[in-house]
């Protein structure tokens, strides 16, 4: 092979300096994930970076809208938003908050996940949790909206497998029936194999995907279920055939079945998160997950990429728009020490902060108090109704960075009761306005 | 302090960033579990949590390691990867094989696979008689019954020559100019595969570099030590570590890229020699900071304007593998990035974590079937697209996939070139392009 007749004489530049995609998705949790679903909806080139997957893989897997409205949730937000501008539902706009959870909805649909909601009536589930206590949601996956307590008649049986240390049926059943739900358990025998107790609900879900499987645990349910108006398991009903696997295993046990969300890691994220994450690949969008984003390359008030700490060398991201939703304190997008130092990591962006005295303030003394702790109550970033990061002065600090998910201030979200339903609003509109797509 | 906690002794990092430390950062959130390609697929890997930090707290540095199942680990790295707080459980668990190769031994088969290197040099003069009998049934059953290598694992052919000889060749019937400057030098880094199994992809990628206007140079070189590495054996993995970067770090001080095909020796070069092996001096780190993956490099020069856009049409929707080592690099998709530059030409990523050989893994007979079972997920959403062509940048996972699929697997440099119109000696281009050229693009399609 003589070299290439075209062989040039060193390097030349043949183009000036390009972008390389439209948007730029800066975490993988619910925020970001539905961020670069509604980018690549949209027709936009995607690059989604995070350190790890997000949030929904530990969560229960049920969506807080507004856990504490007591009839029509779409109605409080509505009326909260109004009075509260602050607030991250004030900022997005209640219209953004319906859309994004409508499209939440046909997103999860399309990739085979149906979730379901109390379409008659808009108000909160009330759902079942691990240890038989009563949570409130709005949306749930479908598995785990059928445990919905609302509208429940007739007595419960909670199936769990002998021996699993992640689940106590007759644990969750009595703490129903002190509730004065009629609930009764039943431990049915996983083959002989070593280990059983040690598996996660993952590796039990994927041993319900197989036909056998179920059968064999169908038919140490069936005779148990006399008087039975419905059957609850934990969350291992099916992975990769998990819509199939809750219809299959109804048919044959003959009552309808729902799961109760188990241990971390979730069932219900890990099947969400798998499946948004074929689809966004098969879209051409990327997904690159391991390698954090370290800072923000700033012109101006124009961010013209991102750094990842990637092996060697950090490489250069670019995009025409970046929505950063990498959490809160607990997420890894606002870093504190034990100086008290509060900081946003990639951009340095004002950060709101408890107003106490010293970091000993940051806590109550009582763990479980009902408002929160101010460090999870007062922390986040300002943002404009764009969803753009603010200074003190209430300015942008930057004209392409737009800001979702548990990053914001204005809640709490450990205690508020409408993390996911912010994280979904908040996705849609920051998508919406960075493309300047209509509502 | 002994052989592998060398890497306690480090001195550029916080003591909670070093990789035995970082167990610490571990909330057990089961995310990794959940994400391991092997827990899913066999209950001999109780996965990576479990092995990793939590059996790290019972790591006494001095002794073995409690835990053997993390035999079973492939060292992929997705749980590293996927985890949101920073525990480089990968690195962890590979560092407790190592401890445990340490107190037990390396076995023959285990040697045999971490020196590949070796075999690839020594059965180049032999290529008809040792191909002959890597295709022979009976030869195949009998390496399975005595050394432990599975029959069914994909076997490259040896080439008949080696990529280094021809270069060597080529320079004396062919001398290239020296370059004005360096800037406009790139080192070469082949990997063993190329030199020996594959010496086209070594033409291709020197064919490549030069009809964009660079010099390159080919210096000494060996095995990346990945292979020893995987195989827990630290000591043959540092001795080719010290190798290469003796002889890769003058170019790396001038500041010449050190450009390599094959992804998985450019991560061991640029990550594990430091994350794993625990080279921390500087020159390894210099080097770390000059070596490229070749598409990493590529779409480098592309995003400063530098790499040419006379490419033909390729007309063509394909399949791309990320493999688990070229995601470790944390450098994105370059190989997509840059071929969809090439108008008509269509890529997708297939979702799959890893295809199941993890270098030297699912050559292992016990381990053979659990490699199979991680990568179907590959030949499924292959055969559902009716594709017959993936495009993969390390060697050992073009062998898994072709086994896997029945089709063909190929490097990105080979549509590369087919696209520049380049073309080597005794090598057919599998997919073709269009023969006319297409107006340069402006903007890169997706």
């Amino acid at each position: 092979m003589p070299p290439n007749k075209s062989v040039r004489n060193g390097l030349q530049a043949h183009t000036t300096v390009r972008e390389d995609v439209d948007v730029i998705v800066i975490g993988a949790g619910l925020a970001g994930l539905m961020a670069a679903v509604h980018a690549v909806n949209a027709g936009a080139r995607v690059r989604l970076i995070a350190q790890g997957w997000g949030q929904q893989m530990v969560t229960p897997g049920w969506l807080s809208v507004c856990d504490r409205a007591e009839d029509d949730v779409i109605a409080e937000v509505r009326g909260y938003a109004a009075l509260h501008p602050e607030h991250p539902y004030g900022r997005a706009g209640d219209d953004a908050m319906v859309a994004g959870l409508e499209s939440f909805r046909s997103a999860a649909e399309a990739v085979g996940l149906p979730y379901a909601q109390r379409k008659k009536d808009g108000h909160n589930m009330r759902l079942i949790t691990l240890l038989g206590g009563v949570q409130r949601a709005m949306i749930a996956p479908r598995g785990i909206a059928a445990g919905d307590l609302t509208d429940h008649h007739g007595p419960l049986l909670l199936v769990g497998f002998a021996g699993w240390r992640d689940f106590y049926a007759e644990m969750t059943a009595a703490n129903l029936r002190r509730q004065g739900i009629d609930a009764r358990a039943l431990a049915v025998e996983l083959p002989d194999q070593d280990r059983w107790w040690d598996l996660w609900p993952g590796d039990l879900a994927r041993h319900f995907d197989a036909a056998p499987f179920r059968e064999m645990i169908a038919r140490q349910v069936a005779p148990h279920v006399a008087g039975v108006a419905r059957v609850g398991f934990p969350a291992v009903l099916g992975m990769a055939e998990h819509p199939h696997v809750l219809d299959d295993l109804a048919r044959q046990i003959g009552r309808p079945v729902f799961e109760i969300p188990t241990l971390p890691a979730s069932t219900a994220g890990v099947r969400l998160t798998d499946r948004l994450r074929r689809w966004l690949l098969r879209q051409g969008a990327r997904v690159q997950i391991g390698h954090p984003v370290v800072r923000g390359v700033v012109e101006g008030r124009r961010c013209t990429g991102v750094e990842v700490a990637s092996l060697g060398h950090p490489t250069l991201f670019r995009a025409d728009q970046f929505i950063l939703a990498t959490g809160g304190v607990y997420n890894g997008g606002i870093q504190t020490d034990e100086s008290g130092r509060v900081w946003e990591p990639l951009f340095d962006l004002p950060v709101v902060t408890p107003e106490v005295e010293s970091r000993a303030d940051w806590y109550h003394d009582t763990l479980l108090i009902e408002r929160g702790h101010p460090i999870h109550r007062q922390t986040g970033l300002r943002v404009s109704t764009d969803l753009l990061p603010l200074d003190a002065a209430g300015e942008p600090v930057l004209d392409n960075v737009y800001v979702a998910g548990q990053l914001l201030a204005g809640f709490n979200p450990l205690t508020d009761g409408c993390a996911e339903g912010i994280a979904l609003a908040t996705a849609y509109k920051a998508v919406h306005t960075a493309l300047e797509l209509d509502a | 302090m002994n052989e592998t906690n060398a890497v306690m002794s480090d001195h550029s990092l916080s003591l909670i960033e070093l990789t035995p430390f970082t167990a610490d950062h571990c909330i057990k959130c089961n995310i990794c579990t959940s994400a391991c390609p092997y827990a899913k697929v066999t209950p001999l890997f109780p996965g990576p949590k479990v092995v990793g930090p939590q059996w790290q707290r019972l790591r006494d540095p001095d002794a073995d390691s409690p835990d053997h199942s993390l035999d079973y680990c492939s060292s992929c790295g997705i749980c590293t990867l996927v985890c949101p707080h920073g525990v480089k459980v990968m690195e962890i668990n590979t560092q407790a094989k190592a401890k445990m190769v340490e107190t037990h031994g390396l076995s023959p088969r285990n040697w045999f696979l971490a020196r590949n290197e070796r075999w690839g040099r020594w059965g180049t003069p032999f290529a008809p008689l040792a191909n002959f009998a890597l295709r022979n049934r009976l030869m195949r059953w009998a390496a399975e019954k005595v050394i432990g290598v599975s029959r069914r694992a994909p076997m490259p052919g040896w080439a008949g020559y080696t990529f280094r000889g021809w270069w060597k060749k080529q320079l004396r019937d062919h001398p290239r100019p020296e370059p004005v400057s360096d800037a406009d030098r790139v080192v070469y880094f082949h990997g063993c595969s190329t030199n020996t199994y594959e010496p086209h992809i070594g033409k291709l990628a020197i064919a490549v570099l030069e009809h964009i206007g660079l010099h390159v140079e080919v210096p000494e070189q060996g095995c990346c030590g990945l292979p020893a590495q995987s195989n827990g054996d630290f000591k043959g993995a540092r001795n080719y570590a010290r190798h290469n970067i003796d002889h890769l770090s003058d170019y790396a001080r001038r500041g010449i890229p050190i450009v390599g095909t094959s992804a998985s020796c450019m991560t061991a070069i640029k990550g594990d020699y430091q994350h794993v092996l625990g080279l921390e001096d500087d020159d390894a780190l210099l080097v770390a900071s000059q070596t490229y993956d070749f598409m990493e490099f590529l779409w480098k020069l592309h995003q400063e304007g530098r790499l040419p856009l006379d490419f033909r049409p390729i007309n063509q929707e394909l399949p791309y593998h990320a493999p688990c080592q070229l995601k470790a690099h944390g450098f994105g998709r370059p190989a997509m990035d840059v071929l969809s530059l090439i108008p008509g030409l269509k890529l997708w990523e297939i979702d799959a974590d890893c295809c199941g050989i993890a270098g030297t893994y699912g050559f292992k007979v016990e381990k053979r079937e659990i490699s199979e079972a991680v990568g179907w997920p590959i030949a499924q959403q292959v055969h559902e697209a009716g594709a017959e062509v993936v495009v993969c940048d390390t060697e050992t996972c073009r062998w898994q996939i072709q086994a896997l699929t029945g089709g063909k697997s190929i490097h990105p440099v080979e549509l590369l070139a087919e696209a520049y119109g380049i073309s080597v000696e005794n090598y057919r281009p599998p997919v073709q392009a269009e023969r006319r050229r297409a107006p340069a693009q402006t903007t890169p399609g997706w």
